[in-house]
């Protein structure tokens, strides 16, 4: 009965991380950006991984598709179905067969992504060539309808124009048909909306609700903004100088957060809902991962700090719950504890 | 004491000339960035302006501190004497004094500071340029004013490559509170700032606020951010203001349908309320070439044959409200109520 629920689940899980590290090796020491992250993304899914600049998110999605920079060290596993992602040579044949076709990417600087010198349609019909088709006018048929179907009036005329041509808004939906182009399985999103206006933010978080829906494939969905998350994401991921520190459902996290970090972040945002004469901050600023001694990373700022104890050694990760995990000493039960030291 | 004005704008406009063509096919023609706005900014209140990007908001922002020379119209500016002074007519000396009194702080803390100036020197530089303080006349003030703005006295002899983005943006509000000013314009001083930091910075800038008794003139995007700090809002569209009403009351009820659609369009950080969302069709018109009568009849739900053909005027529409539509009356328009959790 056990094995088979576990199979069940099993068969919902898209992508597998676990314990994830990427160093970079630095003139001062190892700066640590990702250090020992796991999740699990589900078919069909949205995760959401939230956190300040600097935390490690964005690097996190960029290791997925294996672009992380050559200058870092990964170890760890990243499990695509029976494909160690990690183990898989950089720009290599096989990488090059998944980026794109199973796990597309979307960026937050549409103007950056698309190259000026081609026209948008030649940009999509890229990738289209590579995993779908060999036939060129059907490469460039499938193009003007995928151009459609992300709301770009007047395709056929917009295939031939080029970046410059197109608006923000305009440029982020393109940027989402070139990455559901090869209808994916998993698509990352790395902050695609920040540049965004408010009114075109709304379209385009819209646009990926329905995509989802039609298409049926999982999000990874980095983001500052808690707004966002609570409106897209199903569970989500806080990070903290490159570790979660807790990962929840979104009403859970919300509704019950239990680390001081995620609490002290629901409490500094203003919302337009609630009137605050002041709003709380977390003092101080997020060190440099350089050399860290064993100790929790968010110790020097935190208002619950158990001083002796949160600085003295690795924090273990707390199961609160099916699906609440958090990773600080006011949870971790002793008996836990013991098992991670011995 | 928030009834008294302390400065005025008249009839402000900001052209910007654009050049099409070349040879003999030139052709001039101006963007219109901001184009005939009025209205008063009272004294010790904060006044916020609202809006896409695009919308001219930073460019009215500028032409308040004359970082930008108007085109036509009149910046007023009330003294303490209570004297009427036309900030923008007044002559070297008569600037400096009046300078002295309004003050900017800049969204971007890494392009806002100088890189080859000392900390010391940039936030001295406003005493230098427009008082005749002696040397340790303006130490003492630097000194002070970095106590005030929570920067370390040691590191005033560094350069700002050594602070982070919130200390930068301590040093940017340092520079603009060392003359004391009555008036200050804060273009998007928080928007680059990660939530925890940008709650400091948010808290900071009241604190000083209600110690020097001064006025914001608060420019934002970021609406939760607005409706935490302002008292009232003027939100602007295509170079216009379409509506201007006390925080509560556009919150509470917007009249135009534009404050509508930017209020539903932000996301809510509260997982468990549902809220209704007008999702605006289109985007903002090319500010060249804005469309005849309303500018924003394109993307309005509820336009009309009227709006098409004839512009709405800046109107009372009583409770100390402005609005810019022809059907504020009859529309019934919504806005947002306080959270209620589920």
């Amino acid at each position: 009965m056990k094995a088979e629920t576990a199979t069940a689940k099993q068969s919902q899980d898209l992508l597998q991380v676990e314990e994830l590290n990427i160093h970079f090796p630095t003139d001062h020491g190892m700066l640590k950006a990702v250090n020992g992250v796991s999740f699990n993304v589900y078919r069909g899914k949205t995760l959401g991984i939230v956190g300040e600049s600097g935390c490690g998110k964005s690097i996190t999605g960029k290791a997925i598709i294996g672009i992380q920079p050559k200058t870092s060290a990964i170890s760890g596993s990243i499990k695509l179905g029976d494909v160690d992602l990690v183990k898989l040579k950089r720009n290599g044949r096989e990488i090059r067969a998944i980026r794109g076709s199973k796990i597309a990417m979307i960026f937050q600087e549409p103007m950056a992504a698309f190259s000026p010198l081609y026209t948008i349609g030649n940009q999509i019909m890229e990738s289209i060539l590579l995993h779908r088709t060999k036939n060129k006018k059907e490469a460039a048929m499938l193009t003007v309808d995928i151009l459609q179907r992300v709301g770009i009036s007047n395709p056929e005329k917009r295939f031939h124009q080029y970046p410059h041509e197109f608006s923000g808004g305009m440029m982020q939906r393109a940027m989402i048909a070139m990455a559901l182009s090869c209808e994916p399985e998993l698509l990352i999103a790395d902050e695609p909306t920040t540049a965004l206006d408010v009114t075109i933010q709304a379209q385009v978080l819209d646009l990926m609700k329905q995509l989802q829906r039609e298409f049926g494939m999982a999000i990874v969905f980095i983001t500052h903004d808690l707004g966002i998350v609570a409106e897209m994401c199903d569970e989500v991921a806080v990070m903290y100088l490159g570790k979660i520190v807790e990962q929840a459902t979104v009403r859970e996290i919300y509704k019950n957060p239990k680390h001081p970090y995620t609490r002290g972040l629901l409490r500094s945002i203003p919302t337009i809902g609630s009137r605050k004469e002041r709003l709380e901050s977390i003092e101080g600023t997020v060190p440099i991962p350089i050399n860290m001694p064993p100790m929790c990373g968010f110790f020097d700022r935190c208002q619950d700090r158990i001083p002796g104890v949160c600085d003295k050694r690795e924090v273990p990760e707390t199961q609160l719950s099916d699906n609440h995990r958090v990773s600080c000493f006011l949870y971790a039960d002793t008996d836990n504890e013991t098992e991670i030291l011995s | 004491m928030k009834e008294q004005p302390i400065m005025q704008v008249r009839n402000l406009v900001k052209e910007y000339p654009v050049h099409g063509g070349i040879g003999r096919n030139r052709q001039g023609a101006a963007v219109k960035a901001v184009s005939d706005i009025s209205f008063t900014i009272r004294k010790g209140e904060t006044f916020s302006l609202v809006g896409e990007s695009g919308c001219g908001k930073t460019t009215l922002g500028r032409c308040l501190v004359r970082g930008i020379e108007a085109t036509s119209g009149q910046v007023l500016y009330y003294t303490d004497e209570g004297v009427e002074v036309d900030f923008l007519q007044a002559k070297k000396q008569e600037y400096k004094a009046i300078r002295q009194n309004i003050q900017m702080i800049f969204q971007d803390p890494y392009s806002s500071l100088n890189p080859r100036m000392t900390v010391y020197d940039i936030i001295s530089e406003p005493l230098r340029a427009l008082s005749t303080l002696t040397k340790s006349e303006i130490d003492e003030r630097v000194v002070e004013m970095a106590r005030r703005t929570g920067l370390n006295i040691s590191y005033l002899r560094r350069y700002p490559h050594a602070f982070s983005g919130g200390q930068r943006q301590r040093i940017g509000i340092a520079r603009a509170l060392i003359t004391n000013p009555k008036v200050i314009v804060c273009d998007e001083a928080v928007s680059a700032l990660d939530v925890s930091i940008q709650a400091q910075i948010i808290n900071l800038l009241k604190d000083l606020q209600q110690q020097y008794q001064m006025t914001y003139v608060f420019i934002s995007h970021d609406l939760s951010v607005v409706k935490h700090i302002s008292d009232r809002i003027a939100v602007m569209y295509l170079g216009r203001i379409v509506e201007l009403a006390p925080t509560e009351e556009l919150f509470g009820q917007p009249k135009h349908p534009y404050s509508e659609a930017l209020l539903l369009s932000v996301p809510n950080p509260d997982p468990t309320v549902r809220r209704e969302r007008v999702i605006l069709q289109g985007e903002v018109p090319n500010p060249a070439n804005p469309p005849e009568g309303c500018h924003f009849h394109p993307r309005c739900p509820y336009k009309t044959a009227l709006c098409e053909t004839s512009a709405p005027e800046l109107r009372d529409a009583g409770e100390g409200r402005l609005v810019a539509c022809h059907h504020a009356d009859q529309l019934k328009l919504k806005g947002i109520t306080e959270a209620i959790p589920v």
